[in-house]
Formats: C-alpha cells, sequence, structure tokens
C-alpha cells in the first residue's frame, strides 16, 4: 500500500471522530511521513500497521479519558496489538480496567455508597421477597413515617405560631408606645415629671415594638424560606434513597 | 523487552525527550528518541502526545520547514512541573527496588 492510499483509508476510518481530533491525527501521520524521509516511507507504513489498526489506537486514544494505564510499548493495550507472550498480562489488565470503569460508574450514580452494588445482582425471586417484607412490615414504616410528617407539620406550626406572637407582641407594644408618647406630652402641661417619664417609656416600647417588627420580617424574609428548602431537601433525600433500596 | 512500560512511565519517557529541546520538537523525532530506550511501535505516541496536549503539559506550535509545515511539540510549566514529579518518583522508587535487589543478593551471598 503507497502512502497516498495509506492515508486516504486513514481518513476514511476517522469520519466518525470529531473534525478537530481527524485533522490532528491526519497532519500528524502527514508530518510523520514527510520527517521519515521518501526512502523510509514505505518501511515506515508497514510498521504503523493496517489502516484500521491505526485508526483503532487514535479513536482509543480519544476515548481513553487521559489517565487510563492502557498504553505500553507495546501500544494500546487491549487491543490487537499485543505481544504473544504478553497475552496474559494483558487480560490481566483488562479485566482490571473494566473492574475500573465500573466502580466509576457506580460512584457516579451512588455518590461511592457500596450498598448500591448487591442491588445490582438481585434476581426476580430476592426482588419479590423485598416486596413481601415491604407490605408486612407496613405498619412499622407508616408509622414512622407518620411521626416523621407529625414532625415536620409540628415544626412549622410551632414556627407559624412564634411568627403570629412576635408580631403580635410588636405591633401591641407600638401602638401603646405611642399612645404613651401622646398622654405625656398632654399631661406635661398639668404634671411636668409624669408626662415626661411617660413619653420616655412610651418611645422605650414603640423602640421595641419595631425591633419585633424588624424580628418579624427578617423571619419571613429569610429563615421560614431557608426552612422551608431544608424540609424539601430531606424529603427529597429520603424518596432518593427510598428509590435507590427498591 | 522483560519489563513493560506503563503508561506513566511512558509519559515521563516523552515529557523528558519533548523537554530537552527548548525550541520544540516533532513527532518522528520524537518516536525515534524514545526507541532509542524502549520498543514501542511507530503509532504508539501519538496518543499519548495528544493525550499530553489535552492535559497541557505539551503546547504545539506550527513551523515552516522545507516547504512545509511541521508540528513542534513544546513542555508547558505544567508539563515540567509533571516531569519533576515523575523524576522524583522514580527515584523513590528505583531505589526502593535496588534495596530489594541487592539485598536478595546480600542473603544469597550469605546463605551460600
Amino acid at each position: 500500500m503507497d502512502r497516498a492510499e495509506f492515508m486516504r483509508r486513514l481518513s476514511d476510518l476517522l469520519q466518525d471522530v470529531p473534525p478537530a481530533e481527524r485533522e490532528e491525527a491526519l497532519q500528524y501521520y502527514n508530518d510523520y511521513l514527510d520527517d521519515a524521509g521518501v526512502g523510509n516511507e514505505a518501511g515506515v507504513i508497514a510498521s504503523l500497521g493496517t489502516p484500521e489498526e491505526l485508526a483503532r489506537t487514535i479513536k482509543a486514544g480519544l476515548t481513553d479519558g487521559g489517565n487510563g494505564g492502557e498504553f505500553t510499548e507495546a501500544g494500546f493495550q487491549g487491543y490487537e496489538r499485543r505481544d504473544k507472550n504478553q497475552i496474559m498480562s494483558t487480560d490481566w489488565k483488562q479485566d482490571e480496567r473494566q473492574g475500573g470503569t465500573q466502580d466509576g460508574a457506580k460512584e457516579g450514580t451512588f455518590g461511592g455508597n457500596p450498598g448500591g452494588q448487591p442491588g445490582k445482582s438481585m434476581s426476580g425471586g430476592q426482588i419479590a421477597l423485598m416486596a413481601i417484607l415491604l407490605v408486612l412490615t407496613s405498619p412499622v414504616w407508616i408509622g414512622i413515617l407518620g411521626g416523621l410528617l407529625g414532625c415536620v407539620i409540628g415544626l412549622f406550626g410551632g414556627m407559624l405560631g412564634l411568627f403570629f406572637a412576635f408580631l403580635a407582641v410588636g405591633v401591641v407594644f407600638s401602638v401603646v408606645g405611642v399612645c404613651l408618647v401622646i398622654g405625656g406630652i398632654a399631661a406635661i402641661f398639668g404634671a411636668p415629671l409624669a408626662g415626661l417619664s411617660l413619653v420616655g417609656v412610651g418611645l422605650i416600647l414603640t423602640s421595641l415594638g419595631l425591633l419585633f417588627t424588624c424580628l418579624m420580617v427578617w423571619m419571613v424574609g429569610s429563615v421560614i424560606p431557608a426552612l422551608f428548602r431544608g424540609c424539601v431537601n430531606l424529603c427529597s433525600r429520603l424518596f432518593h434513597r427510598g428509590g435507590a433500596k427498591a | 523487552m522483560v519489563f513493560n512500560t506503563g503508561a506513566a512511565l511512558l509519559d515521563a519517557i516523552v515529557l523528558a525527550v519533548v523537554s530537552h529541546e527548548q525550541e520544540g520538537t516533532y513527532g518522528y523525532k520524537i518516536t525515534q528518541e524514545v526507541r532509542l530506550v524502549i520498543e514501542i511501535s511507530e503509532s504508539t505516541l501519538y496518543p499519548v502526545l495528544r493525550r499530553l496536549q489535552k492535559d497541557e503539559c505539551l503546547e504545539i506550535y506550527d513551523m515552516e520547514c522545507a516547504g512545509r509545515n511541521r508540528r513542534y511539540y513544546r513542555i508547558t510549566e505544567k508539563g515540567r512541573a509533571q516531569l519533576n514529579l515523575y523524576i522524583s518518583e522514580w527515584y523513590r522508587y528505583s531505589a526502593k527496588l535496588n534495596s530489594i535487589f541487592e539485598g536478595d543478593i546480600r542473603r544469597e551471598v550469605t546463605n551460600g
């Protein structure tokens, strides 16, 4: 096979890789043959292997992801370019590699939870057994779920009650304070001392009332939404774990 | 060749070969220089060079040479740091191997 045909077939075989990668590889081997010199061209083409083998090596390099242990001096292990005396170690490597990628995939879906592993190999009988067990234990887990729900609702009710209490205190303090200030100002002309102290107490009450009202605004603005988010997260996590178990 | 050269060691060899050329070097020359020390096929290095380039250990540029553009590879700062790491790890590893080999030799001598 001469150079032109070799490059043309390589180019055809790389149709399904991204154009940038294809150009890169073709330029590399074009350069390579240029640099080998016309005299060595045939020898280099022969030692590159068939275009099919070369295309496989290039594609394997693309999908490898960067840090696999597959490149050795014998080429890309796990494909055909293995030496005959290395078949044992190559096969072992390939197994290890497959195990590695599977572990990686599991880590991705289950967050490294080893409990996800037996689920994969569960037979139909085991699934049926799980379902029966789930039904039989339903009084227990329905009770637990109900209790949890009750806790959440109770927490919300408590928060709501606290919210209204603070609001009421704030409003009452503000109103009483304003009334006292007005009364005090009116009394200043009759009894200056009593009137002034009334104004003072009224101002303190008004400021306390405003403080409570501000606290309420802050609660409504940030604490309650945060609590709500927390609850939603908790629920979704519970739901998620339940889904993974089934 | 009795021993396999794993991916990390091959990376280290390629980085070392490229790092010796201040102006960078090209695929054919890198392959021939690596082939002076380990047996690799002509097609082994392209995926390695491409990966090192993607990992930003090598950078490429094209230079006019004899009426055509030739692609050059040059080591980056990150590549140099990686190479230094490989070299220090290699010294540690080979020192350990040497110590166990020499220990075995000593034991054989004393037993014999």
